[in-house]
């Protein structure tokens, strides 16, 4: 199990070291671009910690993204406090609002009922910003001014300068969850998805492991927007409805469910891809749904999953699976051929 | 020995022996309409193996899931260990030493056979998993997917995970359900040997000969009632209980 992990936290630093370099190397009109595939990156690879890891279906992942962005300008902007302050606090903040939506939530044996209550989440979300268009906003955004932009490292757009952050955002998410899989919590994690009655009967309550992944999930979100919305110099609802939540659920199970590489293919392939063949919106919807429809179809285990089962049935091609015990199948001459 | 209403052997079934580590006391349970449970009264007590047996529908997977907190008795108490288990959430219960498997098979799926032994531990006693393998044969097979495992190796990985956590009371439903001869044989002598080992165990089997054998006591249910308490031998000696419940 450790040499598990410390395989998978070398790809997470190899992946965090190309996307530096890149960041120093991506022309200046691609950089929005690559700012987009790292937080859609953290937002998906995240969210594949309830989807993959205990089967667990929000409709409201973006709502805890919108949170952390709202939360990180408000409280510089309205609370005048410091942009790092403001950032850690606002993800406390968002991980206060998931448990509080995930204690009624996660307790469901339903998973329909955990769809309902995260899509209400983000629809209220919604509603409150744009009915109290004072303090929030409303539906037209609010616009942030944070004074800086002229003094930058390395002499970097401000937007570059966030790239830099972004890929920390991006590594600390894929780290997270390597971590959490290759613990005793990913475990149990993997135990509550496999039967949820079973992990009662060995001494576990499995909403507790529901309740924890989906505050650690929506805090990830949250993290993801701190950073997004300076960035972007504008936050708006639009960021968190409840079509943004599903986007990030196609991407993932197209890409691939369960495995980090997955996720990042979905967020290539319905981000990164259509803007740089400047796809038309239509047709992208129409590539989504598609891509949705034959991953369903054909292969539930998205595209990178069926690439993975296809690499292992090619790399051995003739070897009958082994049979239980493997004692009869160590004595055997290896290739001896049944 | 007692006549219960129906005219069976029943050898006390109200008197708790003094000290039992499990009482069920008149014990009713209505699921979904279904009375699965209808005023049934047992007690077992440390050191026991105690076999249920009845056929199906006859409500003995329903009494384990009372007693483990699975599901509340409509009516009755249950005590495990002196005190009552009252409303008891099912992973408190649990972590008591009140263990046991599914009839279904064991293990999760997606975890290798020694994932699934350490999540049984909570990751605290790896000594208890290497008597556990060896004990169950199980070194061989520990990082294989327990889905690529074969049936037989999947109950054993079931009742490994309740043994690794040193249960007071070991409650086995079905054991050897799946199993041909010769894993049946394997299985029941393992029980046997924890059972020496010093594990009070309650086992629920429609091997009704293997099970005859290895206990010390019988429980016989059948339609939610109690239809008969006795040692082997007291229920063989009763020709309509025999007729009707012991030959398989
Ligand atoms: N959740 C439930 N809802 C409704 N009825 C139930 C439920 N669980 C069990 N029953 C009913 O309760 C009765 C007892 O079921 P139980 O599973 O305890 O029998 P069993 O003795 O374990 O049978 P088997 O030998 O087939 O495992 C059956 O009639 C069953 O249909
Ligand atoms: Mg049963």
């Amino acid at each position: 199990m450790s040499a598990r992990r410390r395989r998978q936290g070398a790809g997470v630093l190899a992946v965090g070291v190309v996307l530096l370099a890149l960041a120093f190397v991506v022309p200046e009109n691609r950089v929005l671009l690559l700012n987009a595939f790292l937080a859609y990156g953290a937002l998906v690879v995240g969210l594949d910690l309830l989807v993959g890891d205990l089967r667990m279906m929000p409709a409201g992942h973006a709502a805890f993204f919108g949170a952390g962005g709202y939360a990180t300008v408000l409280l510089y902007q309205k609370a005048g406090l410091p942009l790092p302050v403001a950032g850690v606090l606002a993800v406390l903040i968002v991980g206060l609002l998931a448990a509080l939506i995930g204690l009624p939530a996660v307790g469901r044996s339903s998973g329909f009922s955990f769809a309902i209550i995260t899509f209400a989440f983000g629809e209220l979300l919604i509603q409150l910003i744009a009915n109290v268009p004072g303090f929030f906003g409303g539906s037209s955004g609010l616009t942030i001014d944070w004074g800086v932009g002229s003094d930058m490292p390395f002499d970097f757009s401000v937007y570059r300068y966030f790239t830099l952050w972004l890929v920390v955002v991006l590594v600390v998410v894929m780290g997270v969850v390597v971590l959490v899989r290759n613990s005793h919590l990913g475990l149990r994690m993997k135990a509550v998805r496999a039967d949820e009655n079973g992990t009662r009967g060995l001494g576990f309550n499995p909403t507790t492991y529901k309740g924890i992944a989906f505050v650690l999930a929506s805090m990830l979100a949250g993290l993801v927007g701190v950073f997004w919305a300076p960035m972007n110099g504008f936050i708006s609802p639009d960021t968190l409805g409840v079509n943004q939540s599903i986007l990030l659920l196609g991407m993932l199970i197209i890409g691939g469910v369960g495995r980090i590489t997955g996720a990042l293919v979905g967020v290539a392939l319905l981000v990164t891809l259509p803007a740089l063949f400047d796809m038309d919106p239509v047709l992208r919807t129409v590539l989504v749904g598609g891509l949705l429809a034959i991953v369903a179809l054909l292969q539930p285990s998205g595209i990178v999953g069926g690439l993975a089962s296809l690499w292992t049935r090619l790399r051995r091609p003739r070897t009958p699976p082994p049979a239980d015990g493997a004692v009869d199948a160590t004595l055997e001459p290896a290739g001896a051929g049944r | 020995m007692t006549a219960a209403s129906n005219g069976a052997v029943v050898s006390n079934p109200a008197v708790p022996a003094a000290g039992a580590l499990l009482d069920v006391d008149d014990v009713s349970c209505v699921l979904g309409g279904v009375r699965a449970l209808s005023e049934v009264t047992m007690h077992i007590a440390p050191g026991e193996l105690v076999g249920i047996i009845g056929p199906n529908g006859a409500g003995k997977t329903t009494l384990f899931n009372v007693v483990t907190g699975f599901v509340p008795a409509t009516t009755g108490e249950v005590r495990w260990d002196g005190a009552p288990l009252r409303g008891g959430k099912a992973h408190r219960v649990a972590r008591s030493g009140l263990v046991r498997t599914f009839q279904n098979v064991g293990g999760f799926t997606g975890l290798t056979v020694a994932e699934n032994l350490e999540l049984a531990t909570r990751g605290r006693d790896p000594d208890a998993i290497d008597r556990v393998e060896a004990l169950l044969h199980l070194a061989d097979v520990r990082d294989k997917a327990v889905e690529d495992c074969s049936l037989a190796t999947r109950k054993l990985v079931g009742i490994a995970m309740a043994l690794v956590r040193t249960p007071k009371l070991l409650l086995l439903d079905e054991p050897l359900a799946g199993l041909d001869d010769t894993d049946r044989d394997r299985v029941t002598s393992l029980i046997g040997q924890v059972h020496d080992s010093g594990v009070t165990v309650c086992m629920v089997e429609h091997d009704i000969g293997r099970t005859l054998r290895l206990a010390d006591r019988m429980v016989v249910l059948d339609a939610g009632r109690l239809v008969a308490v006795g040692t082997p031998a007291e229920l063989a000696r009763d020709d309509v209980l025999a007729r009707n419940y012991l030959s398989s």
